[in-house]
């Protein structure tokens, strides 16, 4: 372009494929300058997810006490969580059986509890046995949670998220 | 030319959509539309000066009064204009409150600006991110904040974003208005710009 356009014509043009790019350019811009910190959107959800089901918040008792996410190198991933809340303890043991994929084996303290996985894009709920053992395979490997609804109607229990 | 559009998928028709399917029980809805928005939300409590930490809260803040309200909000078609709106104002309380809290006794409006970092501050990779950020740190507040959130919204969405901000609703899309315009003439009149990008 030789001459600059006129800025009222050209603030009143129809918005073309530079326009785009310059925002896409500008999305770029902020995601360097003012980065949103990698964590949120997980907080969100969770915090979210616990008030819509008015739960309780386990905590984790074991193998290690992380503020927010429980992420674990690959090197060292968890293979085994334990998370209390009031009178329920929920164990789960972590095993790879992919790249993508791994089962999770759990056992609680309220046997007929229905468990369910919350992964990113979907859930699943399973009932524990009447020792309160369960299991849920062919989990996509990513950061996860679950909710737990003891049988009898008691007050939900919601674990903070960990990785898979 | 790339396809230079994050997504031309509304975020109004999502958020509408997440909403109702949210409401006949589907709880997989929100968070995947919490997914979806939060960027733009953490750009809206950014953009009123609100600092990181600060910033987290108020998105949380806002997912939460989703929570409380999405019973109530009849028209889903206008949840993204609702979200940004709550956004904006739990930013602009919070900023409040943290002034107040700290009795900073400081021009009415220097505290819009606390949070931006000025280009001398910023670590920016990129020549073409560079040259962006010094034209874009020129632009008046108004028009920064509303590139920052149409940046990070679909080409259909401007028209909500503009509604909410409370900007007239003719000074973005279907036309280019006069924010990115004046982005545009600057990037136009820059020598370096085309070499940059």
């Amino acid at each position: 372009m030789s001459t600059p356009p006129n800025m009222d014509t050209f603030a009143d043009g129809p918005l073309d494929d530079e326009d785009l790019m310059v925002l896409q350019l500008v999305r770029d811009m902020l995601d360097s300058v003012d980065p949103m910190p990698a964590e949120l959107t997980e907080r969100a959800k969770f915090a979210m997810s616990v008030a819509l089901l008015h739960a309780e918040v386990a905590s984790i008792v074991g193998p290690e006490l992380t503020a927010g996410a429980v992420r674990s190198t690959d090197y060292e991933r968890a293979n085994s969580i334990t998370f209390v809340s009031g009178g329920l303890t929920v164990m789960v043991t972590v095993e790879p059986t992919g790249t993508d994929t791994a089962t999770v084996r759990g056992w609680l303290t309220t046997p007929g509890a229905e468990v369910e996985l919350r992964e990113p894009a979907r859930t699943r709920e399973v009932i524990a046995d009447n020792e309160g053992r369960f299991l849920l395979d062919g989990v996509r490997r990513g950061l996860v949670h679950l909710v737990i609804r003891p049988d009898g109607g008691a007050t939900p229990v919601i674990t903070p998220t960990f990785e898979v | 030319m790339s396809a230079p559009s994050p997504s031309d998928r509304s975020l109004a028709d999502l958020a509408a959509a997440a909403v109702a399917r949210h409401l006949e029980g589907d709880s997989a809805a929100m968070p995947l539309l919490v997914e979806r928005i939060t960027p733009l939300l953490w750009h809206v409590a950014r953009a009123q000066g609100a600092d990181p930490a600060l910033a987290e809260d108020v998105v949380q803040t806002t997912w939460l009064r989703l929570v409380e309200h999405v019973e109530n909000l009849t028209d889903h078609q206008a949840v993204l204009k609702w979200l940004i709106t709550t956004a904006k104002r739990e930013a602009w309380a919070a900023t409040h409150r943290q002034r107040q809290a700290h009795s900073v006794d400081a021009d009415d409006f220097a505290h819009l600006r606390d949070g931006d970092a000025g280009p001398e501050e910023v670590a920016i990779e990129g020549a073409a991110s560079q040259h962006l950020w010094r034209h874009f740190s020129q632009l008046s507040r108004q028009c920064q904040e509303l590139l920052r959130l149409i940046a990070f919204a679909a080409r259909p969405d401007y028209r909500s974003v503009s509604e909410a901000l409370g900007m007239p609703v003719g000074s973005i899309g279907p036309t280019r208005g006069r924010c990115l315009a004046k982005l545009r003439l600057a990037l136009l009149a820059d020598p370096s710009w085309e070499g940059a990008r």
